[in-house]
């Protein structure tokens, strides 16, 4: 019954506002009982009032399968006029009454002309055709009416999976992870480790999602891996400025990754086999167009081969595995529901025999201990998902999500392992949940306007350590939990003019940081630390401790120069509520996160971005960017971060800055085609602690750890026959500023380093080259699978790559290492099927 | 133990490697060195000395005329000297040794140093710990600890050092120090502290010296004993996948800055309370 009344009340407005042969008069007004904002005010002004009486053409676009594509066009054949379809396929295009020839198209697919005769409300879907012959090594270009229906925002890549899976890879496994490391702007601390850096940002600004729900461990095998296989992803969207309002809670930028829906025609899947892992991807109808499933796992098995390594690891079990899934349900022309899931583990299970020697003395000994640890941890995402349309130009998407990242650690031993003083076996549980509620609404004013509101909620819950042991000597202990709650309303109106677009977006974001907690508080006159506590408060279950809010206003202006080319402005302002605690040099499973609260406030980044952008046969990008972070949280030099109640005693509100210049250049076609990216960047911190002494670097700017100025990025794709093309791939970059020693002294006979200033040396430069073959498999007619091998050379002239350098002293002489997570050419060959 | 499980975890990643390199120190500036140290007996020793640069061997540059004085805050609050009065005697680098000075549980001290150069250096005020006394010595699952209560929602820091002989003390067999937090075991009345090792005989005798520590020493500590490891921890050139997540090196900064400009210097003023246990270990 409330159902029916808002699907009226809703519809009801949208009639009011944008029934242009209605304008909004007292009696409308009074009948409703408010009166009109200034927001409809400028949207009465951004749609201007026609005379002509309009109707509204709405529905989704799909490809021959089902899949709804995201970003089709839908334009009238002369252009002037048209729109693209949303994150689930959905158009409204609003013209005026007649017939009109509209022309649907998307890339890789067949453009689509359509003549409507439009005299009323028209729903109308749209399923377009794949080109015929589709060469994945050519990239098709976008059309001029994709050109003109571009959003007008700077700084976002969208990123195909068939782009991911054409880049030579580590064991030539397509990674997420890696390809956006080749987009511009984007650095990381190193190979091997978890996470991207974007624009100067660390690697907890980045909110990355998995329709619409977060994640907070994006990496497999403590780095090396992207946890998202590309098989499942539909569509990724990066943006690195300019983000809308939507979305929210961190500093510097957005992933958006949807999953496939499937196929909702017949099964149909991929499948490949690697030296890495497996996976199979498999989609279908369960009720054909109506219901359809889409699951993809991948498993890793390189400890099959354990026992082949030895008796020592022969019980020892290291892999990974993840599971996307996805269910659509088409319920009617009006609602749809969406229910998605991912889970995936890294398990690392590591068994010892007795006979190992567990010190770290020369002696020998037959009284060591059998011991085995189990570490392993989990990302959990549960979404759902409900498409309704309240009119042909109300849309919304009820988003309602579940996110879990958990790790465990098990020692069932004699000889325990746990942190220093501890010993026997014992249990450390950790966990971050979050739960999500966010209504979205998009209201199709006009083809030029279109509004864009709702309200994100999120609550957060982080379980820093709960440890159960059996050793007397040695507590169950239990860190606090943290809660937080996280709501932002937000809204965004979508203005097109001529050749002038704009997205101005408000979001105002409140944040509380919630009780049960025990909060401490310190003499102001001293550096915090345990021993400068005055006072302690406790707060109960639902006490709000902190509460923080403010408004983010999104910016993204555009200026077509021409058909093909844009000038873009982005102006932003994302608050962030919560904050990676790590001091490690690559991020770690077990880093904490810490929510804004008493002692730490929320990240507040600013950023302003323009461009200028240019697409065609070949296409070019130059786009600049400045960006300042203030209240980011950085750590004391030696800061104990382990299973610490008062973390902020470790802690040092810290500020800072980036901006950088990014060149890119793409050519998609001929024979030849690739992309070569140059971006020069700095990122600097400083600490700004009132207390002088704790200060880094004496208070005094020094680069982030993920600073490397000059980084360039070349790939290029030739095909060598019908069936054989060739993809390469180089980089070279700046090395990453390291902390080194510079001096020595001794204490008591013994010698110890003096360490330079942090970050003040810089590891050498990075550089190298990859080269994949891919051959497909012979086209034979009535075959309905396709399929390729792909073979090649990771780092082909076996460039070690530093990324981490230690010194130390031994037999009296100072000695310095580079560490290189790969330092050797790996071949890799890999088999992949579609069917 | 991180390390360790992150090293084993890294099995597959046979393809890193490690590089011996030379490294180029044109950012050096030298810098005092000021390790002092106060416990519960009486004891007191300051040393002062200069960095040197890496590739000078020699590091014998101890600092034979610093002013140096140790305060507290008496009964009223106010700021009192204990002793400006030090004997110098060269070991290794300067040492100041004192004759012993009267101290108290709960007191509140610090030093201040002046060199010179003019400059002047001070020690943040820190206050003596509580004394823990050692109930056991044990050697369990191939552990030695250090067995006591622990004093329960106090935050409290301990420095264990074992120096382990052959059951008639003919011979020493190694020391071990270990630093620890009571996170784990706040209030336990069998808390313990230990240190992995391996000892062939049947029975030994261990000396244990068993220091209740402040928050900075202990931090201090932590950063010193790692260094220490460090340097210890690999005779060879093969590395440690482990690296891959380890912490960026720091300098052995403390409790103590200079004067003027509030700049940290290498060293630590430490304070600790210290009681001692001599058993024989089966």
């Amino acid at each position: 019954m409330s159902g029916m009344f808002l699907d009226k009340f809703l519809a009801l407005i949208t009639q009011i506002i944008l029934n242009r042969t209605q304008m909004i008069t007292p009696t409308h007004t009074n009948r409703l009982g408010f009166k009109p904002s200034i927001f409809v005010f400028i949207l009465l002004f951004c749609s201007g009032v026609y005379a002509q009486k309009t109707f509204t053409l709405s529905g989704t676009i799909t490809d021959d399968t089902g899949e709804s594509l995201i970003g089709a066009t839908v334009y009238t054949q002369d252009k002037s006029r048209g729109v693209i379809s949303n994150e689930y396929g959905f158009y409204s295009l609003t013209l005026e009454e007649g017939s009109h020839t509209l022309v649907i198209s998307f890339i890789g697919f067949l453009d689509q002309e359509k003549t409507i005769n439009l005299n009323s409300d028209i729903s109308l879907n749209i399923a377009l055709q794949t080109e015929a012959e589709q060469l994945n090594e050519v990239v098709l270009l976008a059309s001029d009416q994709e050109n003109k229906a571009r959003t007008p925002l700077a700084g976002v890549s969208k990123i195909k999976a068939s782009d991911v899976k054409r880049l030579p890879s580590l064991l030539g496994e397509a990674d997420v992870n890696r390809y956006i490391l080749t987009t511009p702007g984007i650095t990381s601390v190193g190979e091997g480790t978890s996470g991207f850096n974007v624009r100067g940002g660390g690697i907890d600004q980045n909110l990355i999602i998995i329709d619409e729900t977060p994640l907070y461990n994006s990496s497999h095998l403590w780095g090396f891996f992207s946890i998202i296989n590309p098989d499942a992803i539909k569509n990724l969207e990066l943006y690195k400025g300019g983000i809308p309002a939507r979305f929210g809670g961190r500093g510097s930028s957005v992933l958006d990754i949807r999953l496939k829906e499937g196929n909702n025609k017949g099964i149909s899947g991929d499948a490949g086999i690697g030296m890495l892992f497996s996976r199979l991807t498999l989609s279908g109808p369960i009720k054909k167009d109506k219901l359809n499933f889409m699951v993809s796992a991948r498993r890793s098995y390189f400890d099959v081969f354990f026992p082949l390594l030895g008796d020592e690891v022969e019980n020892s079990k290291v892999y990974f595995y993840d599971l996307s899934t996805k269910l659509s349900w088409k319920i009617n022309p009006r609602n749809t529901l969406y229910a998605s899931g991912y889970f995936g583990a890294d398990v690392m299970k590591l068994s010892f025999d007795a006979e190992e020697d567990l010190t770290q003395n020369n002696n020998t000994n037959t009284e060591s201990a059998d011991e085995e640890i189990d570490f392993r941890w989990k990302n959990a995402t549960a979404t759902l998902r409900w498409n309704h349309l309240f009119s042909n130009k109300l849309f919304l998407n009820m988003t309602t999500g579940f996110s879990r990242y958990n790790y465990t650690l098990r020692s069932e031993n004699d000889a325990g392992g746990g942190p220093a003083g501890t010993s026997g076996s014992f249990t450390w549980n950790s966990s971050i949940t979050n739960w999500i509620v966010k209504p979205d609404f998009t209201l199709y004013v006009s083809p030029e306007t279109k509004v864009r509101f709702g309200v994100h909620a999120i609550s957060h819950e982080f379980a820093p350590a709960k440890i159960t042991n059996t050793d007397e000597g040695i507590n169950n202990t239990k860190l606090p939990i943290e809660k937080g709650l996280e709501v932002a309303p937000y809204a965004t109106l979508n203005q097109k003019w001529n050749n002038f677009s704009m997205a101005l977006g408000v979001r105002y974001s409140w944040f509380g940081n919630i009780g049960p907690s025990t909060v401490y508080y310190y003499d102001k006159t001293q550096p915090k630390a345990s021993n400068s506590v005055i006072n302690t408060k406790n707060f109960k279950k639902g006490d709000i401790i902190k509460r923080f809010g403010g408004v983010e206003p999104r910016l993204a202006l555009n200026y077509k120069l021409s058909e093909k080319e844009d000038l873009k402005l982005g102006i932003d302002r994302n608050l962030q509520y919560i904050h990676l605690v790590s001091n490690t040099t690559g991020a770690l499973p077990f880093d904490t996160w810490k929510p804004a609260g008493e002692h730490i406030d929320p990240l507040d980044v600013r950023q302003i971005s323009m461009g200028y952008h240019k697409t065609g046969g070949i296409g070019y990008t130059v786009e600049a960017f400045y960006k300042t972070f203030d209240q980011l949280v950085d750590y004391k030099d030696g800061a104990d971060l382990f299973i610490n109640k008062q973390l902020e005693t470790e802690l040092l509100p810290a500020s800072g800055f980036a901006y950088g210049i990014e060149l890119g250049l793409t050519k998609d076609t001929g024979k030849l085609t690739g992309r070569f990216n140059y971006t020069f960047s700095r990122s600097k911190r400083k600490t700004t602690s009132t207390h002088k002494s704790e200060n880094i670097n004496d208070g005094a700017y020094y680069s982030s750890n993920f600073d490397r100025p000059h980084v360039g990025n070349l790939s290029v794709n030739y095909p060598l026959s019908k069936r054989l093309s060739l993809q390469t791939f180089f980089t070279y970059q700046t090395g990453r500023p390291i902390t080194q020693a510079i001096g020595r002294f001794s204490l008591a006979g013994k010698e110890y380093i003096q360490y330079s200033e942090r970050n003040a040396y810089r590891l050498p430069n990075v550089h190298r080259l990859d080269i994949s073959f891919i051959l497909k498999s012979k086209n034979k007619k009535r075959r309905t699978k396709s399929g390729n091998w792909t073979f090649g050379v990771y780092n082909v002239y076996g460039r070690a790559n530093a990324l981490t350098r230690f010194s130390n002293f031994y037999m009296g002489e100072l000695r310095t290492f580079d560490f290189s997570p790969v330092g050797a050419p790996i071949p890799f060959i890999s088999k992949n099927i579609s069917f | 133990m991180k390390t360790r499980i992150l090293l084993c975890c890294l099995i597959a990643l046979i393809w890193g490697c490690v590089d011996k390199v030379a490294i180029k120190n044109e950012k050096f500036t030298q810098q005092p060195v000021v390790v002092a140290e106060l416990n519960s007996n009486g004891y007191l020793r300051v040393q002062v000395s200069l960095t040197t640069n890496i590739d000078e061997e020699s590091t014998n540059t101890g600092v034979d005329d610093a002013n140096i004085r140790l305060w507290t805050k008496n009964s009223a609050g106010e700021d009192k000297i204990i002793t400006d009065s030090f004997d110098y005697e060269k070991v290794d680098n300067a040492y100041y040794p004192t004759s012993s000075v009267e101290t108290k549980e709960g007191g509140i001290y610090w030093v201040e140093l002046e060199l010179s150069n003019g400059l002047s250096y001070v020690s943040r005020q820190e206050k003596m710990p509580t004394t823990v006394e050692v109930s056991d010595i044990a050697y369990v699952r191939s552990e030695l600890r250090a067995i006591f209560q622990d004093e329960k929602d106090e935050p409290n820091y301990y420095l264990a050092e074992f120096s382990v002989y052959y059951r008639d003390q003919s011979a020493f067999i190694r020391g071990l120090k270990v630093v620890s937090n009571d996170i784990l075991f706040d209030g336990n009345e069998k808390a313990y502290i230990g240190e992995y090792t391996t000892i062939s005989e049947s029975s030994y005798y261990v000396e244990l010296n068993m220091q209740s520590l402040s928050n900075s020493s202990y931090l201090f500590y932590r950063n010193f004993l790692e260094q220490e490891d460090l340097n210890e921890g690999f005779d060879d050139e093969e590395g440690d996948p482990g690296w891959l997540f380890s912490k960026p090196p720091i300098n052995l900064y403390g409790n103590i800055t200079e004067k003027e400009s509030g700049k940290k210097v290498l060293g630590q003023f430490i304070i600790s309370s210290i009681s001692q246990k001599n058993q024989i270990v089966e």
